[in-house]
């Protein structure tokens, strides 16, 4: 089933077009590379999945209905998290905290509900548990490694079950040894039928975790193939525009 | 390393604290807390008037100045209760205001003075201040003087500069002139409201100057009006120094250096002076008695030769009050060393 | 063991520990200080200045500043008894003779109102905080000057109004060894417990530290930012407006320049409290310490009879020492989170 479809998106800042009807749908337990060189529009559709921008044209559905985003709450309550390149994450809370911001566990409601502290760090225990990861719930985030960041980050995409994670540059900020932990979580996202995208400059990564890869030149989607049918020199070249289309 | 930095800091800070504290005061010694909005200019005089004679008889005077923040005098207050002091000199911040520590002194049994203005809504053991219905008087005579003189009768056109009007000291300094100028119903009055500004008050000298002629001028406090009226004079070319034909004759209440200097080279013509050097003194002279356990009677205060006598005591639902005499200050006695403008 | 984790926690709350260094120094110094009448004057003063301490303290924690508040607290203070007294010298009121409770009501809803402008100004005006927040300051004082032309509002003696000075007036009841507790300083107290109850167990606080740590964050997280920042600003008014009914009881009379250059001892004491001016950091715990520090330090001082001179330089002096220990902190923080993040890798 199709998780994601975006229908002749595009978006416009006055005179820049900086997407043209970009199609692109992603379907369960699938994971779609998107590439493309700086400037080709990545963002823009990344910040139009997560609803920070209403396209100026085109139509998204989710499992198949219509909707549109007006703000980033929108896109989450529709199952659909991010990763962001800077993590997003507030350096003076607790990991725990920083799973939680935004959905924090209450008891009762209104101005008189509390937060619950201690159901939220056994929660978030468990969930760096599952990431294989050391982070303790209580500690600061300004304390962490790259590695234990990115842990809280992909954390936070668990705590709802969603359909679709979206992961931009996951393995830029952090050192090589720790890409491999990063990769494999992508792969136990799509094992467990989650839609993934990967944004990322690396053809490497995109191509070990990756089942298909599109192509954003100038606004435009230039490909979308199967990793199996393409190299990683035939991407090169369309990322380039050294090759006009696949 | 970085904590036994920071400790050290702090040790350091509590040594020059330590080097500043006064330790101990003689259990026989008469300690009084003054309290004050601020200790220089006029406020300086103020207090230096009330210490050198309470130090010249062996007491210890603490000072405390709010800038102004009713609260902080106050709390300021509240500390020399609980000190104990032998008696508590305050000029107030603000008239009702200081009521709450005077009930708070009250009730550690601690006498209350005031100095300059009084208590509204609270008896206090006695208030000094200046009579500024006198001082009123005082201008109001030297003004009708000089029109007598100039026109050989009290006739012409005098321009009123008050201060606020909202408050009791500018209706006092207006009531003591008028009594004096409505007895001549030939001298016609223009009365402006300056409150207390001195640009204010330069408009008010514009506006009038432009459209009529002026005799005199009275101003409510020559500290704040004096200086820019005469250099709105000159700017305006209405300005004649003393004796010449054209001379505006100026009149005020204070006493300030600057008006004083301005009487001697012949700009300004009288003020009625404040007796500031002279409230700190009444309200040593007052507190001994107390300590002594004299009792005060209201009636008329005489000291020869003092600049303040005669001063009223009277005793009114705030308290004593004594009213000390303001001095009529004119080219002959300028030069006086008692008056606070020479000080 | 050396440990940066127990030496933060340490200046982390170092200001309880000073507070008790400054407490124990005072007392050599001063037979008088450890009386009840000093104890009940330190807590007594602290109260107003708390008040707005509080509600700076929810601002800094969101990455703002407000500047107004102390203008807001004089101009609540002055309308409160305005309502209430009648018209003419010494009152000098509106001869209205409003309820006192429903001019309480409407004190704190003009505290509430401005802090919402200033909100709105800031979010939708796209204004930077320190320009708003320093016109509504001159705005409100120079009002405040123009309603009453210099001339003070009193309520003294006046029973309707002294309904309205209770909340700052009125002792509560005695405390062997504190004395004289005031119904203001229960009141800070009670603001304090709820303050902090918002800010560590409500997702209200927890937002906040989110805004003023990482502002991005919070709003791809989906927090409404901005209307977080328009709240947090009506609670300073709030707080600012409930502040200024206090004051209004404990001076009485309401001079025009009520709570001028206030300010700076609330920044103060938030700083001293470990508030970070940069925002997401500081605990309204350490803020009441903060507070009570500055007390006690005046009332040290006087008892000690240091002289006026002097004061001002040992209060500036002793917010340097605190700016520094500040600074320790941060340094210490980076410190060992490259300590830390390099033990990691």
């Amino acid at each position: 089933m199709k998780i994601l479809e975006l229908k002749n998106i595009s978006k416009s800042f006055g005179a820049i077009h900086a997407l043209e009807n970009v199609d692109l749908d992603i379907s369960q337990g699938e994971a779609l590379g998107l590439m493309g060189d700086n400037g080709a529009g990545k963002s823009t559709l990344m910040k139009i999945v997560a609803g920070n921008f209403s396209p100026t044209n085109g139509e998204i559905f989710v499992e198949g209905k219509k909707t549109s985003f007006s703000n980033p709450l929108d896109s989450r309550n529709h199952g659909i998290e991010i990763v962001y390149q800077d993590l997003k994450l507030c350096n003076n809370l607790t990991a725990s905290a920083n799973v939680f911001l935004g959905r924090e566990i209450n008891s009762g409601f209104g101005f008189f509900s509390r937060l619950k502290h201690t159901a939220m760090n056994d929660r978030a225990a468990e969930l760096f548990g599952e990431l294989k990861s050391e982070t303790r719930p209580n500690d600061l985030v300004e304390r962490m490694s790259g590695g234990q960041r990115q842990a809280v980050a992909l954390a936070r995409t668990r705590l709802s079950d969603p359909k679709l994670v979206l992961l931009d540059e996951p393995t830029a900020a952090i050192s090589i040894r720790q890409v491999a932990g990063v990769l494999t979580r992508i792969k136990q996202l799509k094992e467990t039928g989650h839609a993934v995208i990967l944004v990322s400059h690396r053809m490497l990564d995109v191509f070990e975790c990756c089942d298909r890869v599109a192509v954003l030149r100038r606004g435009n989607k230039i490909a979308d193939k199967p990793i199996a049918k393409t190299s990683p020199e035939e991407v090169t070249g369309l990322i380039t525009g050294a090759l006009e289309t696949a | 390393m970085l904590i036994r930095k920071i400790i050290s800091v702090v040790l350091l800070s509590m040594t020059v604290l330590f080097s500043l504290s006064v330790t101990g005061i003689a259990a026989a010694q008469i300690v009084v807390g003054y309290a004050a909005p601020s200790l220089d200019g006029g406020q300086k005089q103020i207090f230096d008037g009330f210490r050198v004679p309470a130090e010249a008889k062996g007491w210890k005077v603490l000072s405390v100045t709010s800038g102004g923040d009713a609260q902080k005098q106050i709390n300021d207050i509240n500390d020399f209760i609980t000190q104990g002091v032998d008696a508590i000199v305050a000029v107030p911040d603000d008239s009702a205001g200081v009521c709450v520590a005077v009930a708070a002194a009250q009730e550690a049994g601690i006498p209350f003075y005031t100095i300059d203005r009084s208590a509204v809504g609270c008896q206090v053991e006695m208030t000094v201040l200046a009579d500024n219905h006198l001082g009123g008087n005082q201008s109001g005579n030297a003004v009708v003087a000089h029109l007598t003189k100039k026109y050989g009768e009290p006739k012409g056109t005098v321009l009123h500069i008050t201060g606020n009007l909202a408050q009791n000291v500018a209706q006092l300094r207006k009531g003591g002139f008028d009594e004096i100028l409505n007895q001549h119903p030939n001298i016609e009055q223009i009365t402006k409201e300056g409150s207390w500004k001195a640009d204010k008050g330069v408009q008010i000298v514009r506006d009038v100057l432009s459209t009529r002629d002026v005799d005199a001028i009275y101003m409510h406090s020559d500290c704040v009006y004096s200086e820019s009226t005469v250099q709105t004079l000159k700017e305006m070319d209405q300005y004649a120094p003393r004796g010449e034909d054209g001379h505006i004759f100026i009149a005020a209440i204070d006493g300030c250096s600057a008006n004083i200097a301005l009487i001697r080279e012949g700009s300004t013509d009288q003020a009625s002076g404040q007796p500031i050097p002279d409230f700190g003194s009444m309200v040593v002279e007052y507190i001994q008695k107390k300590l002594n356990g004299e009792a005060i009677e209201p009636g008329t205060v005489v000291k020869d030769g003092a600049l303040w006598s005669p001063a009223q005591l009277v005793m009114t639902d705030v308290g004593f009050q004594l009213y000390l005499s303001t001095t009529d200050i004119s080219i002959d006695n300028v030069d006086n060393p008692g008056l606070w403008g020479n000080q | 063991m050396f440990s940066y984790n127990r030496l933060l926690f340490l200046i982390d709350h170092l200001i309880w520990g000073i507070l008790i260094v400054v407490f124990v120094f005072f007392i050599f110094q001063s037979e008088h200080f450890l009386t009840e009448r000093n104890i009940s004057n330190i807590l007594a003063a602290a109260a107003v200045l708390g008040v707005l301490v509080a509600g700076q303290t929810f601002v800094l924690i969101s990455g703002n500043f407000d500047l107004s508040t102390e203008s807001t607290l004089g101009l609540a203070a002055l309308v409160g008894v305005w309502l209430i007294v009648p018209a003419g010298t010494p009152t000098n009121g509106g001869g209205i003779f409003m309820n006192p409770y429903l001019s309480i009501i409407l004190t704190l809803s003009m505290g509430a109102l401005i802090g919402y402008a200033i909100g709105c100004l800031i979010t939708v005006g796209n204004m930077h905080n320190f320009i708003v927040t320093l016109a509504a300051l001159l705005i409100i004082r120079g009002l405040m000057l123009a309603f009453t032309e210099g001339a003070p509002v009193s309520g003294f003696n006046n029973p309707s109004a002294d309904v309205f000075y209770w909340l700052g007036h009125e002792k509560a009841f005695k405390v062997p060894g504190f004395g004289n507790i005031f119904v203001a300083v229960l009141a800070t107290g009670l603001i304090y417990f709820i303050c902090h109850l918002i800010l560590k167990h409500h997702k209200f606080g927890r937002e906040l530290y989110a805004i003023g740590g990482n502002r991005d964050a919070a709003e791809a997280l989906g927090i409404n930012v901005n209307r977080r920042i328009r709240q947090v600003y009506m609670l300073s008014g709030i707080l600012a407006a409930l502040a200024g009914w206090m004051l209004a009881g404990r001076v009485v009379s309401i001079q025009p320049n009520l709570g001028e250059t206030f300010i700076f001892t609330v920044f103060a004491g938030a700083v001293i409290g470990g508030v970070s001016l940069q925002g997401g950091r500081g605990t309204m715990l350490g803020a009441l310490g903060g507070v009570l520090l500055l007390s006690t330090i005046d009332r040290g001082l006087n008892l000690m009879q240091v002289s006026v001179f002097w004061i001002k330089v040992i209060q500036g002096s002793i917010i340097l020492v605190a700016m520094l220990i500040d600074a320790q902190r941060v340094r210490l923080q980076e410190l060992s989170n490259i300590a830390t993040s390099e033990k990691k890798l």
